[in-house]
């Protein structure tokens, strides 16, 4: 379960929003430019809220109130970036298996196969190539593969559809949905596209200038207060 | 004395001393200013830019003061190290290294500030911690600014005159680099030491920068043809 109150001054006005989800595939809607991209940052630890509190199963990430603030490498979150982010100094199997050396929490738990994960993203017949040689979908599957393989408890996903064609889009929207199912961790997806927020989500929040509202929650409307 | 090639071996373990220095120093200095706010930045950058407008004799001017008997550095050194810096070859090495260190530095920051952002980030959220951040993403995609700055700072310091003979004179086999030696042998009338040394300085340089941009050239046509 995760708990979010974030509160930070931005140049153009005041982002303050208040949400929790358990599991499936949260949607933070609006237009570029509403704070969307900063409330993923605040998850991720890549920004820090003037106040709030971030709380991801009884974990505390982020307390203004505690004076606690966990730096992004501890805190288990996968981040896939809206241009994906990927090396371009290394393979797409060194890509994917950056992330897990860096992880430090081994307690005994099972450790993922980079084959599986590649399997699975169907980018194993890519591993050699470099970033630079690949399409747009497959940027994203790598970016998928890389931020999957550290194990996170929750992934975050900034506009991850939004450079693709239609064709691809179509294609990745529906595994982003089945690789949700599939890894039973809670994701939220930040998007501007209606078809992308009707296909994929399980509860959304609407955001304008820093402010949700509207939240959807199963396809069951209610006002935001 | 036609073929005396003490010049040659000092400037090059001057020039390379300098130079792994200049590594260091550039390469922090330049990391530090890219990525971090502090008070009294702009004053930093434009003091180690300073060498690149002012004539060398002015920097060696400023080291003596710095170094000499009577400088704040100098007596620090003479009373608790004992160590004398001027008139030395380490003082050539000083001189070389303050008048590269602004080529150094501006190549490892426009290396350091052609990196996207988001790539440390991601290295972040990744599990990396700051070192790692710094020798797995950054420095590597910072490399082609920190190499072409050790090349340039290489042969800049090869090249150095002016602060040299103030702050390590021309003592032959001692502090007497290429440049010093060329102007001496050429104002004894001795052109064959003169031409020898000039052709060897030359083709060291010469050559550095043109491999310099032959490996530009193919990083570019590499990246076009990817």
């Amino acid at each position: 379960m995760l708990e979010v109150t974030v509160k930070k001054v931005l140049t153009d006005f005041t982002l303050e929003v208040d949400f929790t989800i358990s599991d499936g595939i949260l949607v933070l809607f609006g237009p570029s430019g509403a704070g969307k991209t900063t409330v993923l940052q605040s998850i991720a630890g890549l920004s820090i809220p003037d106040y709030g509190l971030i709380k991801l199963n009884n974990r505390i990430f982020f307390s203004a109130a505690q004076v606690i603030n966990v730096p992004a490498r501890l805190r288990r979150v996968g981040y896939v970036f809206q241009e994906y982010a990927l090396f371009p100094h290394m393979t797409v199997k060194q890509n994917a298996m950056y992330g897990i050396k860096g992880c430090k929490d081994m307690d005994g738990r099972y450790k993922l196969s980079v084959l599986d994960v590649m399997e699975m993203l169907k980018i194993t017949h890519l591993q050699d190539r470099y970033p630079v040689s690949l399409s747009g979908g497959e940027k994203q599957r790598v970016a998928l593969a890389r931020a999957l393989m550290t194990e996170p408890d929750l992934l975050l996903l900034d506009e991850p559809l939004a450079a693709l064609d239609d064709k691809t889009r179509r294609q990745l929207r529906g595994e982003l949905k089945e690789l949700q199912r599939r890894w039973q961790i809670p994701f939220i997806i930040v998007t501007h596209d209606r078809t992308e927020l009707n296909y994929l989500a399980d509860a959304a929040l609407f955001l304008r200038n820093g402010k949700p509202y509207r939240v959807l929650n199963r396809n069951k409307e209610q006002p935001y207060d | 004395m036609a073929c005396d090639l003490s010049p040659v071996l000092l400037s090059v373990r001057v020039a390379l001393i300098s130079t792994v220095l200049n590594m260091i120093m550039g390469t922090i200095l330049a990391w530090v200013t890219e990525n971090k706010r502090f008070p009294g930045k702009n004053l930093l950058e434009t003091v180690i830019g300073l060498p690149l407008v002012l004539p060398p004799t002015v920097i060696g001017f400023g080291l003596l003061l710095l170094f000499g008997k009577h400088g704040p550095l100098g007596y620090f050194l003479a009373e608790f190290l004992h160590i004398r810096v001027v008139f030395t070859w380490w003082a050539a090495v000083i001189a070389a290294a303050v008048v590269s260190l602004p080529l150094m530095y501006k190549s490892a920051k426009t290396g350091f500030a052609s990196i996207d952002k988001n790539l440390e980030q991601a290295a972040r959220t990744l599990g990396s911690s700051e070192t790692r951040v710094f020798f797995t993403v950054t420095l590597p995609l910072a490399a082609p600014g920190v190499i072409a700055g050790l090349l340039l700072s290489f042969t800049r310091a090869l090249g150095e005159f002016g602060a040299t003979l103030m702050l390590a004179g021309n003592i032959p086999g001692q502090t007497q680099t290429i440049p010093l030696a060329i102007y001496f042998a050429s104002e004894a009338g001795d052109t064959r030491t003169a031409v020898f040394l000039v052709i060897v300085i030359s083709f060291i340089s010469f050559l550095i920068t043109y491999g310099l941009n032959w490996w530009v050239d193919g990083r570019s046509s590499m990246r076009k043809g990817g």
